[in-house]
């Protein structure tokens, strides 16, 4: 890409001005002063990066006037675009247009890509006032090398510009002596807080002291309570020793008089026993004559109930013969009596006579009272039918004829009085109608309503008339017809024919009852004649029965039941009275043999008849149950003395032994408190007063430190319950939580900002070499080997060049004209460095080369002419001389004449 | 059959101090500073509400490092409440609360046993006068208890039910102190129904028969310990144990990562912030939560986010925002892991300055004595400047890739001045 024309419409004093055509390579633009040369330098640059701005004033450009435009054409192979752009806000607008080849709208950034509106002035297109610019700005934010090496790096932004922002956002966070950064700031707090926290640490300290006083407290009053403990514990033990050496005391001496005692008592059972006398013959005997004694008990009872036997015999003989004699029939009769068994058939039959007797006694009581009801009944009849004047006989039909009559004519009236009714209505309503029709007329003076009111008045009262005559001629012809059947003269009115209405059916009911009682008297006086019957058929069947048993056929179920009764009773008593006079016989064989058996076991001990009887029973057995007792009394009282003797022996000994068991535990009880030799019970009282005291003293001292203890563990309870230690900790915390966090950013910033300046150095370590090495060739050959060499110090703002003997000189102290062609020769040894970096750019110099001496210029012309062989260059002079030296130095170039040139 | 119902808690923690929170908030100062304490009451609650035969702890009741009075007075109060529902509570000592340790030496109800740190002690519990289970314990002698302590319980054949108690590191789990080390293998010779763990903070069944059971912490003690933690209700019998997890947390840690991928501006990066905090408000179950949001991605925001100021405002919006829920939710920090939009390798392929950047950095990645040198050189002048205990471990790795990405995002992105 190459800039083929530079065009002018409004700039300045330029109008219709064009520049052109540029060479590909260089271009040499002669004219004089005034002609414009700087002017189009700097059009070039305000088309490619926009005008200046009211606040970006530049030295000899005034904004606004009738607006700047201006047009770049460049070419290249695949085509031809003007660039053009307007004065305007924000630099103004910039169009692209194709004159040739397609339309390439964002050329403007293609072409000016990696190079700054800044380097471009400094770099690109330069002057005499910017040759010394490019060392002006080392090392400061408008650095333009390293915005060059950014550039040349693909970078929008210069790593410089980057590092610095860094090292910038780092310095806020923390530098090192100052106060106010955050990291700075976050030290001094955390520092304050743990002051603080110190302090806490200080009071906790003391808590802590006043905790281990009280911890220590805690001990003493352990101590104490085990002193008190203690001391309590032996006043305690003392005075239960005491107590005990009393008792056992006052127990030794109980135990003499219980010993004395016990031995007086033991001489006189010893005594007692010697004297006693014992048949131990008849004790030995005594089994046996319990057993006779317990079998004699008995043969008393057997004896009372043989007594009682013999007395019901004879009582049983009495009743038997009274029983039969009851019966009043013979043995043979009376047993076939109480042998039979028809006892039921006697039953049935005296209950069935009964019922059958009832029955017709019932049945003759039921027709006497119809009888009676049915006198009744025909007498109301024939007063009922005399009143009405009938007689008896049809007296029914006639009494239904005269109601039929009383009804029809009840009907009759009716009916007449209903029409009468009906047919005055109309009448009414008409002569009601024509009244009106009349008074309204009169009143409206309407005749004609009145001659139809009159109409209507006399109609109405015809036809009332005609209803009233009709009703009335009706009535009187039916009233004779009913009068005749009633036998009535005159018509009665509507009271008196209800009065003969209820007479008629009173007489109708009485006849009606008349015949229904009659025909129950019939009903009963049949049923009393079918009872009558049955009763007497029952009877004839009874006394058959009593003939074929051999009894008196005239007597009743009844007295047959009760001579059955004592028949039996009879038997029983007989049955009876035999067994009495067994039962006697048998008790009176058991009482003679006992006796016998009884008398030949006493007779070893007591006097016997030598022939007993029942009698002598009681007698012999009472002496040998009394001479028994006493001998086994005798035994008794004999064993209880052994045993009482023994048992006197028993607690003698116990009682010894208790005693002696009392003395060793007095003498160990008083041992045990160093009361072994001679010490007495006085000795251990006085101890225990002792203990008492001392007791009392370890409990004062133990209520005192408790009490202390107490409102000590009372004060730290109260201070461990604040939560300001709580506070303060997760305060400190905080801060350390931001503290760290500042720390991690810092150490990302300035981590980030050292690895900048490691790519930085070792990008100007790696690659500026070229630049420098260009530079210096260029440098030594602009003044003739003069100087050799040059080097641009990282991270400085100076740049030193070396002479032919290594002689080190810094820019500041060459002449003006060597500073320029070192700036001269740093430019194109940059450019020809920057590969594609702005490769589209033109490279503009405003008569750079003017303060050169003449040996110098052609040097600084063939590098300038050495640059233009890999870019376009377009050289600015008003000096034929210089023009002429390129010409010289790289023929064929293209040259420009403008039209006036002052120097 | 016997059984008995208990709580099983530990690593109470009365009064320990938080880390890594900067609670700027008074509400959220004064949740965390009663926060330990709340949860104890919770466990207590538990208790009461459930009416156990007893309590168990096993270890670390409190911080004896903290010299908090404060701490043993609330443990007292606790034990008195359950001594007053006829609660007993049996505890065992851990390494925060050795029996070596310093100790307000309160006296404690008498229904509390502290089991001995001698010899595995073994204590009857009865209910109405027949013994209902056998607890076996060993309280920490010093904080560094080194000794397997479980090979000194075995169980008595005759107990009814027996209980391991004991503040342990079983299997050596990582991230905490390997004090009284010992295998599940030992644990199991023990012949215990129940062992009721303490030590590490994550609760966890680790064997199901017999259970072997950390209950966790009742209450996380900085961002590390997220999510609920609470406590165990047990009940046992001779089929084995039913355990049942109590929550306690007063105040609930959380961690979001927000993938930032997709975020084209600082607003996406607020609503997905937004977001975050409404997970960790779910998550927390109705109690307040500090959440800590981390940052992941590559991003087009991640140059944004880099600029001095920019991270600070987001936290504050959308703490604004977090903190007018009900509960609330504090947003802790947001921790910024976004990477440039930009392809490494391709940049590193590159001669250039860009390419150099990355190479240096990839020479000190790959040098892990030149990369600490490196970083240590480059922290030295800010870390001189802090005291001892305060100076961070720094990833040296971690720092080196933020710093480069940060320098090739203003590079590459234009964003510098």
């Amino acid at each position: 890409m190459r800039l083929r024309r530079i065009e002018a419409v409004r700039y300045g004093r330029l109008a219709g001005d064009t520049l052109g055509d540029l060479g590909d390579g260089l271009t040499v633009v002669q004219g004089p002063n005034e002609a414009g040369k700087s002017t189009f330098t700097s059009l070039v640059r305000h088309v490619l990066y926009g005008y200046p701005t009211q606040r970006q004033t530049e030295p000899g450009y005034f904004v606004g006037g009738d607006g700047r435009l201006a047009r770049l054409v460049f070419d290249d192979e695949a085509g031809e675009w003007v660039v053009e752009r307007a004065e305007g806000a924000h630099g103004g607008d910039v169009k692209v247009r194709a004159l040739v080849g397609t339309e390439r709208p964002r050329l403007v950034d293609e072409l000016t890509r990696g190079v700054s509106a800044l380097a471009y002035k400094v770099v690109f297109g330069f002057g005499l006032d910017e040759m010394s610019g490019i060392e002006e700005m080392r090392g400061s934010n408008d650095d333009i090398i390293a915005r060059l090496y950014a550039a040349s790096a693909g970078l929008r932004i210069s790593p410089h510009e980057v590092r610095t922002a860094i090292e910038s956002d780092a310095g806020v966070l923390f530098k090192a002596g100052a106060r106010k950064r955050e990291i700075n700031g976050l030290v001094g707090d955390l520092r304050a807080a743990r002051k603080e926290a110190g302090e806490l640490q200080r009071q906790a300290e003391s808590f802590a002291l006043d905790q281990q006083r009280l911890h220590d407290l805690g001990g003493r009053l352990a101590e104490a309570r085990d002193s008190r403990d203690a001391t309590r514990a032996r006043a305690t033990g003392i005075g239960l020793a005491l107590e005990r050496a009393d008792g056992l005391h006052h127990t030794l001496d109980a135990q003499d008089e219980t010993l004395l005692e016990l031995r007086r008592e033991r001489r006189g059972a010893g005594a007692e026993l010697e004297t006693l006398q014992v048949d131990d013959a008849l004790l030995a005997a005594g089994p046996d004559l319990d057993a006779l004694f317990d079998e004699a008990a008995r043969c008393a009872a057997t004896a009372d109930s043989l007594a009682e036997a013999e007395a019901a015999l004879a009582v049983a003989r009495a009743r038997a013969q009274e029983a039969a004699d009851e019966t009043g029939l013979d043995d043979a009769a009376r047993e076939a009596l109480a042998r039979t068994d028809d006892a039921g058939t006697i039953e049935r039959a005296r209950d069935e006579i009964a019922r059958l007797q009832l029955a017709a006694e019932t049945r003759e009581e039921e027709v006497a009272r119809a009888l009676g009801e049915l006198a009744a009944v025909e007498e109301a009849a024939a007063s009922a039918l005399n009143g009405l004047g009938l007689p008896a006989e049809g007296a029914r039909d006639a009494i239904e004829e005269r109601l039929a009559a009383i009804e029809a004519l009840e009907v009759a009236r009716g009916g007449a009085i209903v029409m009468a009714a009906h047919g005055d209505v109309p009448a009414l309503i008409m002569l009601v109608s024509g009244i009106a029709a009349i008074a309204t007329g009169a009143y409206l003076a309407q005749w004609i309503s009145v001659g139809i009111g009159a109409v209507l008045v006399i109609a109405g009262a015809w036809f009332l008339f005609r209803a009233r005559r009709g009703a009335a001629g009706a009535r009187s012809a039916e009233d004779r017809t009913y009068l005749r059947v009633l036998e009535l003269e005159h018509s009665p009115n509507a009271l008196e024919l209800s009065r003969l209405r209820r007479a008629l059916e009173a007489a109708r009911s009485v006849a009606k009852d008349s015949a229904e009682v009659g025909a129950r008297a019939a009903e009963a006086e049949r049923e009393a004649a079918l009872a009558r019957d049955a009763l007497a058929t029952r009877r004839q069947l009874w006394s058959a029965w009593l003939t074929e048993r051999g009894l008196d056929p005239a007597l009743e179920p009844a007295t047959v039941t009760r001579l059955l009764g004592l028949a039996r009773d009879a038997r029983r008593a007989a049955e009876v009275r035999d067994e009495a006079e067994r039962e006697v016989a048998a008790k009176a064989a058991r009482l003679d043999d006992f006796a016998a058996r009884l008398a030949g076991a006493a007779r070893p001990f007591v006097a016997v008849p030598e022939q007993p009887t029942r009698a002598d029973i009681p007698v012999v057995a009472s002496r040998l149950r009394e001479r028994l007792v006493s001998a086994r009394e005798s035994a008794g009282r004999r064993a209880d003395l052994e045993r009482t003797l023994s048992a006197f022996d028993v607690r003698i000994e116990s009682e010894e032994e208790r005693a002696a068991k009392a003395r060793d535990e007095l003498r160990e009880v008083l041992a045990r408190f160093g009361l072994e030799e001679g010490g007495t019970r006085e000795d251990l009282r006085a101890m225990k007063l002792g203990a008492d005291a001392t007791a009392a003293e370890a409990e004062a001292a133990f209520d005192e430190i408790a009490q202390g203890a107490n409102q000590l563990a009372g004060r730290l309870e109260n201070e461990a319950r604040e939560r300001r230690g709580g506070e303060l900790r997760l305060k400190e915390a905080g801060i350390a939580e931001r503290l760290a966090d500042a720390v991690d950013r810092y150490l990302v910033l300035a981590t980030a900002a050292r690895l900048l300046a490691d790519a930085q150095a070792r990008y100007e370590r790696d690659r500026q070499p070229e630049v420098v090495k260009h530079a210096g060739r260029l440098f030594s050959t602009m003044t003739d080997g003069r100087y050799t060499g040059l080097t641009i110090p990282l991270g400085d703002g100076r740049i030193e060049v070396f002479d032919r003997n290594a002689g080190a000189k810094t820019s500041e102290l060459l002449s003006r004209g060597t500073a320029e062609q070192l700036y001269l020769a740093l430019r194109l040894g940059l450019i020809a460095q920057l590969g594609a970096v702005g490769a589209g750019l033109p490279v503009l110099m405003d008569d750079v080369l003017v303060n050169f001496d003449p040996e110098r210029r052609r040097g600084a012309a063939s590098a300038v002419a050495e640059l233009a062989a890999s870019r376009q260059v377009v050289f600015f002079t008003c000096h034929p001389e210089t023009a002429a030296l390129f010409s010289e130095v790289m023929p064929g170039h293209t040259h420009i004449d403008l039209a006036r040139c002052d120097r | 059959m016997s059984s008995v119902r208990f709580i099983h808690a530990a690593d109470v923690h009365l009064d320990a101090p938080f880390k890594g929170v900067d609670a700027t908030d008074p509400r959220v100062r004064d949740a965390l500073v009663a926060a330990t304490y709340r949860a104890l009451d919770a466990v207590v609650d538990a208790c009461l509400a459930h009416e156990v035969d007893f309590l168990v702890l096993a270890g670390d009741v409190y911080n004896q490092a903290e010299r908090s009075l404060r701490a043993e007075f609330a443990f007292r109060d606790a034990c008195q409440r359950l001594a007053e529902a006829g609660i007993r509570v049996f505890v065992a000592r851990g390494n925060h609360d050795p029996a070596s340790g310093w100790s307000a030496g309160l006296t404690l109800p008498d229904t509390v046993h502290v089991f001995s740190e001698r010899e595995v002690e073994r204590v009857v519990f009865e209910r109405e006068g027949e013994p209902a289970c056998v607890l076996y314990g060993r309280s920490f002698r010093t904080a560094a208890e080194r000794d397997n302590l479980s090979l000194g319980f075995s169980r008595d054949l005759a107990d009814p039910l027996a209980i391991g108690v004991l503040h342990a590191n079983v299997g050596g789990q990582p991230g905490h102190e390997p004090y009284a080390p010992c295998s599940v293998d030992d644990l199991r010779a023990a012949r215990m129904d129940y062992w009721a763990l303490g030590h590490i903070h994550l609760g966890g069944v680790i064997e199901e028969s017999p259970a072997i059971v950390y209950p966790g912490c009742t209450q996380g003690l900085d961002p590390n310990e997220s999510g609920l933690r609470g406590c165990r209700l047990v009940t046992l019998d001779a089929r084995g144990a039913t355990v049942d997890f109590v929550p306690t947390s007063a105040v609930v840690w959380a961690k979001e990562t927000v993938a930032a991928d997709s975020a084209a501006t600082l607003d996406d990066l607020a609503r997905m912030l937004g977001a975050a905090a409404d997970s960790a408000f779910a998550d927390a179950a109705g109690r307040p939560a500090i959440v800590r949001i981390s940052l992941e991605g590559r991003t087009s925001v991640h140059a944004a986010l880099s600029r001095p100021g920019v991270l600070g405002d987001l936290l504050e919006d959308a703490r604004a925002d977090a903190l007018g829920r009900e509960p609330w939710v504090w947003i802790d920090r947001i921790v910024d892991h976004t990477r440039p939009v930009l392809d490494l390798a391709a940049v590193a392929e590159g001669e250039d300055f860009a390419g150099d950047l990355v190479r240096i950095g990839e020479a000190l990645l790959a040098d892990d004595r030149a990369l600490l040198a490196y970083i240590e050189d480059v922290a030295r002048p800010v870390l001189g400047a802090l005291d001892a205990r305060d100076v961070p471990e720094v990833d040296a790795a971690a720092v080196l890739e933020r710093a480069r990405d940060l320098a090739l995002d203003r590079l590459l992105a234009g964003e510098g001045r």
